[in-house]
């Protein structure tokens, strides 16, 4: 029966499905966003095969060449231990892409499903759970970012989660909104009548309508995490010495080594305003498509909206027709 | 609009108490190990026992936390582990300087920001547009620590110029402290100026592109009043709440910035104390922050209905 | 003519009423808007828009000529040429010549176009509720125009605002002057851009369907009030709209437009008593009557209006036009004159005249 409302929703709109859409849309119209998209394809890819395009081991020292400006065979310079800089760049690329996928990943997860229990319970509950909300989003975020390492611990995945639950709760405000929005709705309101018991109706109806903010909400947050990952790693805090982050190979001990040596101050940042500029742009431009279409690009919108209520009172027929039979 | 600010005040009594909740829970939720920790790193006390009792795990979690609640209102927070001295005290402090850091660092980001924003928006798809939104996305993306460590850096080794170890108050010597401000504000607020500068854009093309901009035209009026009279005020209201929203962020990043450049702000304070494991310090400094921006909201709240004629005419 | 009262013009031949209550007519010789051969178009993706396409007019002082058409056929475009508030990167003004009073109004400089804008010639908007600022008080939007224009003092300017709120019977003006626009209502919204139209005394006024979005009600009265201001100061005024009841009742000349040309052009009671143009005559054919039997079906016109950005050569309406002919899809028709004050472009029309 899905598959007859989907065919209906295409037959009505005529176009594929929107996520292929919105690409195509990204590549042809967004310069700018496609070329922050490639940039962070480049670093994936540099974050996959990592091991194979480095020189050097991260963590291989050589103590005869402490500290030596960019050259021939150290590209970008070494550091204070020996290890050579580009090698720990590009191991340090995949620690960056994997935090920060996932921190991102754990927000839009948080903020959806905090979004929909409080947005689609509503009542005393709602009220009480958005002044929580409320008060965290008061919360210092670094600090209290530095506070949840301390407690939980320094370990990647700690980092992650901590970042995840830090600016997963304040984004489930932007889902919720969308969840009031949508239970509003004609067609979850038939939903509803027709004997759907909440979790149909939340897996059903909600949840899809809900994908696109979530899209938008990891797009936004995604430059961010790589960014705040960046400075609890500077302060100390964050991912541990074995593994080599941009933020902790400009923190730490560098900073009084990089008066005699700036070339240690230059590298790890500029890959990270890369990355975040990256980010950034991909996530401005996949936000200004989808938008439009989540507002509500007239017909498109209409048609589908009217393709769930055909599929809605389809239902409602074969329902009656059975307490006929 | 009278009904509006009373609201809001009622709102903020239990935000306010969930917040202090927040901040208690944090000595609580310190793994037994950390506080083994304590013991061993710092000597904070004889022994566990004692350590305990000090930080008032001994008692239960609902005693301790009416106990904490009721010192706190009588703005009691208790004392520094590592410094014995008041933590309101060292909070308040502190926190002197981190405001005027992110009061310059604000002011930098507005006066920058919105002007960049709005002669963008105006001279929409032009070099200086597309100069400009170059600019503001280069300091919204690069990390505020690579910006100011690179700065100390070159400083450093071309102006033979270091952070200087004492701070100058304002109320001495005004000059000389806002030059101790100046570089480490400016590069706190470049990232928000970044982010003023887009959303201001952005609310300028959405305003100018309005009927009543077109009315405007209609009567003959020139550009620069139409721009400064008319688009201006409808544009700047929401982004005078997004920079509410961003305040926050400021006293949080500016953690960063102070230790980068030496400031004792309560950051910095609030950093020593993590890595001295002085979690009573901590908790104090974390409802001490909260609050704080409990108000600035409400104040943000408050202008932005007193700004808006259709909130506070209604 | 000395004038009696400051700021306020007296036109020579104004009208007045005479003993039997009967209005003395307004000189009409007096040209005030030639509009000749106007094109604008608009440069975008699917190609150029026409939105106006050649088109010509006149209105001459104390007129209110209509300009009708159905939406999208480029007679707001049109109306916006005349102030030349045309956005720039899509839009131009390609061609043609406006006059108004002797004075170019393409060849002026952009500085001397603002010094006419509000003053000489002033517009209404269609939307009442957009059109007006939401943040300033409309005391303040109405007594901008005039320091602008008048060299008013802030002081006078206020005092004369209200004047012109009381003028177009906004009740309780001196308070309501100090309002926003939310918290008036739509009419009374309108009320008020008729206030700062007008409020300069312009010699043209462009109204831009101004009742389309009010109740039924609230038109009759605004219309009937923009009749009488208008008299009153000797404004011409550009009735643009897509309803033919208004013209009917209200202007004195009106042009037909369809795909950014005008097709017709005559007095009111001629169009309406002996239309030529096979679009006018559907036009008003499609109107539906109370004094017509419950049977009749409604009548419309087959088929829709071309996309402006792909006009069919020759005449814009031929392929809807039941009396087309091969000269129709070939050339464009000529605007010519038919009788007293009245023009067709039409080719059929041409034929059976003859």
């Amino acid at each position: 029966m899905a598959e007859k409302n989907r065919k209906i929703e295409q037959s009505i709109v005529g176009h594929k499905h929107w996520f292929i859409e919105a690409i195509i849309r990204l590549v042809q119209e967004k310069h700018l966003a496609t070329f922050g998209a490639i940039i962070i394809l480049l670093m994936g890819f540099v974050a996959i095969f990592g091991d194979l395009i480095a020189p050097y081991g991260m963590n291989e020292t050589h103590f005869e060449a402490v500290l030596q400006p960019p050259g021939a065979s150290w590209l970008l310079g070494t550091d204070s231990l020996g290890r050579d800089i580009l090698s720990r760049c590009i191991i340090g690329t995949r620690i960056t892409l994997f935090v920060g996928l996932g921190a991102t990943a754990l927000v839009a997860m948080i903020a959806v499903s905090i979004g929909i229990v409080s947005g689609y319970i509503g009542g005393r509950f709602d009220i009480f759970l958005q002044r929580f909300v409320d008060a965290w989003m008061c919360l210092p975020p670094l600090i209290i970012l530095l506070i949840m390492s301390a407690i939980l611990g320094p370990s990647m995945l700690n980092a992650i989660v901590a970042i995840g639950v830090l600016l997963g709760i304040p984004d489930s405000r932007i889902v919720r909104s969308q969840v009031l929005m949508v239970k509003e709705e004609q067609y979850v309101q038939a939903a509803v009548a027709c004997g759907c018991n909440d979790l149909q109706v939340i897996i059903m109806h909600i949840v899809p309508n809900v994908v696109p903010t979530a899209i938008i909400v990891a797009t936004m947050e995604f430059g961010y995490c790589i960014l705040i990952e960046a400075t609890i790693s500077f302060l100390g805090f964050g991912v541990p010495p074995p593994y080599p982050t941009w933020g902790g190979m400009l923190g730490g001990t560098s900073l009084y080594h990089m008066t005699s040596a700036p070339w240690l101050s230059v590298w790890p940042g500029l890959l990270l305003a890369a990355a975040v500029f990256g980010a950034n742009m991909f996530g401005d431009g996949i936000r200004d498509i989808l938008d439009p279409q989540l507002r509500g690009s007239g017909s498109a919108r209409s048609a589908l909206k009217a393709a769930r209520i055909k599929g809605i009172f389809w239902r409602l027929k074969t329902i009656l027709k059975k307490k006929e039979n | 609009m009278r009904a509006y600010v009373i609201k809001r005040l009622l709102i903020l009594i239990p935000t306010i108490l969930i917040l202090s909740m927040l901040a208690f829970s944090i000595i609580r939720l310190i793994p037994g190990s950390a506080v083994e920790l304590m013991l061993e790193e710092h000597g904070y006390a004889e022994n566990i026992a004692e350590l305990k009792h000090v930080l008032g795990l001994d008692k239960p979690i609902f005693t301790q936390y009416i106990d904490w609640l009721w010192r706190a209102l009588h703005a009691d927070l208790g004392v520094s582990l590592w410094s014995k001295l008041s933590i309101i005290q060292l909070g308040w402090a502190a926190f002197l300087v981190t405001f005027e850091l992110s009061v310059l660092a604000l002011f930098f980001s507005i006066f920058f920001g919105i002007p960049l924003g709005v002669f963008s928006a105006v001279r929409q798809d032009t070099i200086v547009d597309y100069l400009a939104r170059s600019v503001a996305i280069a300091s919204l993306s690069a990390p505020t620590f690579w910006l100011g460590t690179l700065c100390v850096v070159f400083f450093s080794i071309y102006l033979k110029w270091t952070p200087p170890p004492i701070l100058t108050s304002f109320f001495h010597d005004p000059l000389t402290n806002l030059s101790q401000y100046i570089i480490p504000s400016v590069i706190l607020g470049l990232v928000f100026a970044g982010s003023t500068m887009r959303m201001s854009r952005t609310m300028m093309l959405e305003v100018m592109r309005q009927d009543y901009i077109r009315t405007a035209w209609a009567k003959g009026l020139r550009e620069g009043i139409i721009v400064s009279r008319h688009a201006m005020r409808n544009a700047l209201i929401p982004v005078i709440s997004v920079i509410g929203i961003n305040f926050p962020k400021l006293l949080g990043g500016a953690v960063v910035v102070e230790s980068i450049f030496n400031l004792p702000g309560i950051g910095r304070l609030a950093l020593n104390s993590l890595n001295n494991r002085d979690y009573p310090l901590v908790s104090g400094i974390v409802l001490f922050l909260g609050v704080i921006v409990v108000f600035v909201n409400l104040i943000v709240d408050i202008s932005y209905s007193y700004l808006d004629p259709k909130i506070r005419y209604r | 003519m000395k004038n009696r009262m400051p700021g306020l013009r007296f036109s020579p031949k104004e009208s007045s009423r005479t003993k039997l209550g009967r209005e003395k007519p307004i000189n009409r010789k007096r040209r005030i808007l030639h509009v000749k051969d106007l094109k604008t178009y608009f440069y975008g993706t699917e190609g150029i828009t026409k939105a106006v396409d050649g088109i010509s007019y006149e209105i001459n002082e104390g007129e209110i000529v209509g300009l009708v058409g159905e939406s999208g056929c480029g007679k707001s475009v049109s109306g916006l040429s005349l102030l030349r508030l045309i956005p720039n990167p899509p839009g131009r003004i390609v061609g043609g010549e406006l006059i108004f009073e002797s004075v170019y109004l393409l060849r002026i400089s952009e500085k001397q176009m603002r010094a006419l804008r509000g003053n000489k010639i002033a517009m209404i908007f269609q939307e009442p509720m957009t059109s007006l600022n939401p943040s300033l008080t409309i005391g303040r939007q109405i007594s901008e125009a005039l320091e602008l224009h008048q060299n008013m003092s802030k002081k006078a300017a206020w005092r004369e605002s209200i004047r012109l709120l009381e003028l177009v019977r906004l009740p309780n003006a001196e308070q309501r002057a100090d309002d926003y626009p939310h918290q008036l209502s739509g009419g009374m919204r309108q009320r008020v851009m008729i206030a700062m139209a007008l409020s300069c005394k312009p010699r043209l006024l462009i109204a831009d369907e101004p009742t389309t979005a009010l109740d039924v009600t609230i038109q009759a009265q605004l219309l009937e009030e923009l009749k009488g201001l208008s008299t009153r100061f000797g404004t011409a005024v550009l009735l643009i709209t897509h309803n033919l009841g208004i013209i009917a009742r209200y202007a004195q000349r009106v042009n037909v437009m369809y795909a950014g040309r005008i097709v017709e052009a005559a007095k009111v009671e001629d169009l309406y008593t002996a239309p030529r143009h096979p679009y006018t005559i559907q036009l008003i054919a499609s109107v539906p009557r109370l004094d017509r039997s419950d049977r009749t079906k409604l009548s419309t016109i087959e088929g829709a209006p071309p996309p402006l950005f792909n006009l069919p050569k020759g005449c814009a309406f031929h392929p809807r036009c039941s009396y087309a002919i091969n000269k129709c899809r070939e050339e464009r028709p000529k605007f010519l004159s038919v009788g007293k004050d009245h023009y067709v472009a039409c080719w059929v029309d041409m034929e059976k005249g003859k």
